[in-house]
């Protein structure tokens, strides 16, 4: 075997060392935990309108090229891992589509 | 009792006979046949392995004699020979024989053809063990250890293997196809599967078509036949004779092997084949010797050699009617005799014999392999060939008297002696009818006083010599010292790895001997093997390609048989090519001291062999260039790629992933706080810049004042999940 081939086994040995690796790694991280559970439904609520005050509404481009305009606190929510639940615990306090959803 | 003799053997009937007496008269003494071991003659060659045997286990026959009153005492004999013998065989059996075949011009097609030989001939040895339910190499260095020599004996059976079978012809092709399930169409149309004939493709190409009829293909018949003959196994039958039933001659030729080798073995005789009366072997005597010659649908074939006459069952073996055949098996160069001898009570004479089987045969020698273990330049066979036990056997009936002795005395003089004396004053102790009047005894009930005029008086010690403790050990130490050495060493925790090198290679010089030796035997066998799978069937030989199924063995051991594939070698190949057979001579325990030598080598500086021969060399890797490759990977690995990797992946699975913390805050990958804008930035929304507002333009819009930007186009709703409270689409805006 020359110091070519030896380099080429080598490379080859590193890549598959590295994709095993990959998968292993990502098995560590399984159920994270998160939370923003300690606050009572009003508290969060209150919290929540805290929140989108702070930030008041602006325009903001997609990448797809749509214009929208909105608290970028409330557009962030849906980036962020617990966002979306605090959307719906928001719309849940306060009834929002509810009345929609009765109709 | 069948008769087939080829026509035109060379030797006649009573020249064969006359033959088959000489050599019996050499080896198992004049007028004896090989049969009648009942009482062992150590001047004989066949009576000498048998006494070997009967120390090797403890027979009776062999107990140390002592005189009388001693002669009742324990019957000592030593283990020494049977426990060196297991010691010796299970190193010798460590590692298994290997064959390396190639050819003189290498080239690709060379050196597939020799690789797949050395595939074959491992698997004619493996398949010969595992039918005949015997291991070569245990039973060639139990004979090499504890008897003589070891021997094996082959033979070519072409019969064991299918014959190529005919062509099929059929009406209509069996086997549907998957799709169509034979009806020719699919979805209304014609199959594309089969495209249209109905037939399972794999069926089909088997078979063409032809005068209304389906033949099968030359390679389909091919196939099959391969398939048919890897699955029969090979065609080679491997014996390991018992050596006290060898007889041999050599000639001042510089032909190949043996001038003349004989086989004799007692046959014990089933009473269902002594049915018919007395057996008398005479030219076309029909009588059975074993129960297939009878009744050719049961397949219990003639037996092996029976326990020798000294042996335990011997007495057992032969049926109610006590009788027996010895059948000898009389090979020269070119030529095999089979002869049957009825001589039951151990005499031999040429009017006892018949001639039952005959035939030339392919092999150019006698097909035999004497693996011997200590050779002498002398013509008695007798003291030619010695085992590696031959030393023990020599002292062990002395050192077995000589403690058989010890023992009884020491049993003698375990309890003290007592008698009464005399005190001038004392009447005889004798009763009238002359017994005596008071006795010793052991139990307690039986105390008695001693008698008026008497005193108990204890007799002088009476103790075994130490002269004669001395020489009882003298002499065992002279039996440990005769006994071979069996490759072990004597380690302690403070042993260094070359101490125990140095010992293991004093102590295993007999041992590589032995497997050298053995080497050369398995060399002959093999080459004999690729001689008659070379040669045509007119001559004797196999006349075809020999084909086998190829078997691996896995990590733990486990030999995996590959049935999807078959590997043969063309005969006009096999001249032209080169074997070479081999046995490790590395035991475990060497390697493993080995690999500690290979360790200190390799943290010494001042040690320049490289490090690719120290993995070959010191830890037997053969192909030490993966090894380092394999190891350089793992180091530049977790030095240079790891750390990189980790950062990497850590960005990529948690790096856009955001949780929004009690104040309201995004907090990002390390709990790092950021603004809601950079998470939106990091989705791909951008603040849009108007004229005079704060913030970074978007790109492709140019700040410059003068210049102002064209207004972003603009959406009327975001698709979900923008679609959140707090924010709203701008109607009418592109």
């Amino acid at each position: 075997m020359n110091d070519k081939e030896s380099i080429a086994l080598e490379i080859d040995q590193v890549e598959m060392i590295a994709e095993q690796f990959v998968v292993e790694f990502g098995e560590q991280f399984q159920g994270e935990p998160y939370g923003l559970n300690s606050l009572s439904n009003e508290e969060h609520a209150v919290w929540f309108e805290q929140q989108v005050a702070k930030y008041p509404p602006e325009a903001f481009k997609t990448k797809d090229g749509m214009t929208i305009i909105g608290s970028a606190w409330v557009m962030m929510l849906p980036f962020t891992e617990n966002g979306e639940l605090e959307i719906r615990r928001y719309e849940r306090t306060r009834g929002i589509g509810k009345v929609a959803n009765d109709g | 009792m069948a008769v087939d003799i080829e026509r035109g053997m060379k030797l006649t009937d009573t020249q064969v006979f006359a033959l088959i007496t000489s050599l019996s008269d050499r080896f198992n003494g004049r007028g004896q046949s090989a049969a009648s071991g009942l009482n062992v003659d150590t001047r004989t060659f066949s009576g000498r392995v048998d006494w070997r045997r009967q120390h090797l286990f403890n027979m009776p026959q062999v107990d140390p004699k002592l005189d009388a009153p001693w002669d009742q005492g324990s019957k000592y004999q030593s283990d020494l020979p049977r426990r060196i013998a297991v010691e010796m065989t299970s190193r010798l059996t460590e590692n298994p024989v290997t064959f390396d075949v190639s050819s003189p011009k290498e080239n690709s097609k060379s050196s597939a053809a020799g690789d797949d030989f050395a595939t074959v001939l491992a698997e004619i040895w493996r398949d010969v063990q595992q039918r005949l339910q015997i291991n070569i190499q245990e039973a060639v260095s139990m004979g090499q250890i504890a008897e003589c020599f070891g021997l094996i004996h082959w033979r070519m059976d072409a019969d064991l293997v299918p014959s190529v079978g005919e062509a099929e012809e059929l009406d209509e092709l069996p086997g549907d196809c998957a799709m169509c399930e034979g009806t020719k169409k699919a979805a209304g149309k014609r199959c594309t599967e089969c495209g249209g004939s109905g037939t399972d493709k794999a069926t089909a190409k088997r078979y063409k078509a032809g005068g209304g009829k389906y033949s099968e293909t030359d390679d389909s018949l091919q196939n099959r036949t391969k398939q048919a003959r890897a699955l029969a196994g090979t065609p080679f039958y491997v014996e390991l004779p018992d050596v006290a039933g060898f007889m041999w001659s050599t000639d001042r030729s510089a032909r190949a092997g043996l001038a003349t080798a004989c086989l004799s073995r007692r046959v014990g005789m089933l009473d269902y084949c002594q049915a018919n009366g007395d057996m008398v072997a005479r030219e076309g005597d029909e009588r059975p010797t074993s129960v297939e010659a009878q009744n050719p649908d049961v397949p219990i074939g003639e037996e092996r050699e029976a326990p020798r006459q000294w042996m335990p069952s011997s007495v057992n073996w032969d049926g109610q009617s006590n009788d027996e055949i010895t059948v000898y098996e009389f090979w020269t160069r070119d030529e095999y005799y089979e002869v049957v001898s009825f001589d039951h009570g151990g005499g031999l004479s040429a009017d006892g014999m018949g001639l039952r089987k005959a035939f030339s045969h392919p092999y150019k020698f006698p097909p035999f392999a004497i693996i011997p273990a200590v050779v002498y330049n002398v013509a008695d066979p007798i003291l030619k060939y010695e085992p590696y036990l031959e030393g023990v056997y020599r002292i062990k009936p002395f050192h077995d008297r000589k403690m058989a002795l010890l023992d009884v005395m020491a049993e003698k003089v375990a309890l003290s002696y007592y008698y009464w004396k005399n005190i001038a004053s004392g009447q005889p102790l004798l009763r009238e009818d002359g017994s005596v009047m008071v006795e010793f005894s052991r139990d307690s009930a039986a105390a008695n006083i001693a008698p008026p005029g008497y005193e108990l008086v204890k007799a002088e010690d009476v103790t075994i010599h130490p002269a004669f403790v001395d020489s009882v050990k003298n002499t065992g130490e002279e039996l440990r010292e005769a006994a071979p050495p069996t490759g072990q060493a004597e380690v302690t925790a403070t042993t260094q790895p070359f101490a125990i090198k140095l010992q293991q290679e004093q102590s295993s010089i007999v041992l590589r001997s032995a497997l050298r030796r053995q080497v050369g035997g398995y060399q002959l066998w093999a080459e004999s093997v690729a001689h008659c799978l070379a040669l045509p069937v007119g001559d004797g030989g196999y006349g075809g390609t020999l084909w086998v199924h190829p078997s691996t063995v896995d990590s733990e051991g486990r030999r995996i048989t590959d049935r999807s594939k078959t590997i043969g070698v063309d005969p006009k190949v096999i001249p032209t090519l080169t074997i070479n057979t081999n046995i490790s001579g590395t035991s475990q325990a060497e390697q493993t001291t080995k690999i500690q030598i290979g360790i200190q080598l390799m943290g010494d500086p001042n040690i320049t062999i490289p490090r690719k021969k120290l993995l070959q060399d010191y830890f037997g890797i053969e192909r030490p260039e993966d090894t380092i490759a394999e190891y350089n990977a793992q180091v530049t690995f977790d030095t240079k790629i790891r750390p990189g990797l980790v950062d990497r992946e850590l960005a990529k699975r948690f790096g856009g992933i955001f949780i929004v913390a009690p104040d309201g805050q995004p907090v990002g990958f390390g709990g790092k706080s950021v603004t809601p804008q950079d998470v939106l930035a990091q989705n791909g929304i951008t603040p849009v810049v108007q004229p005079g507002m704060a913030g970074s333009p978007p790109p492709g819009m140019s700040p410059t004042p003068g210049a102002p930007p064209p207004p972003p186009p603009m959406a009327m709703a975001p698709s979900a999940p923008m679609q959140v409270p707090g924010s709203m689409p701008v109607p009418g805006m592109q």
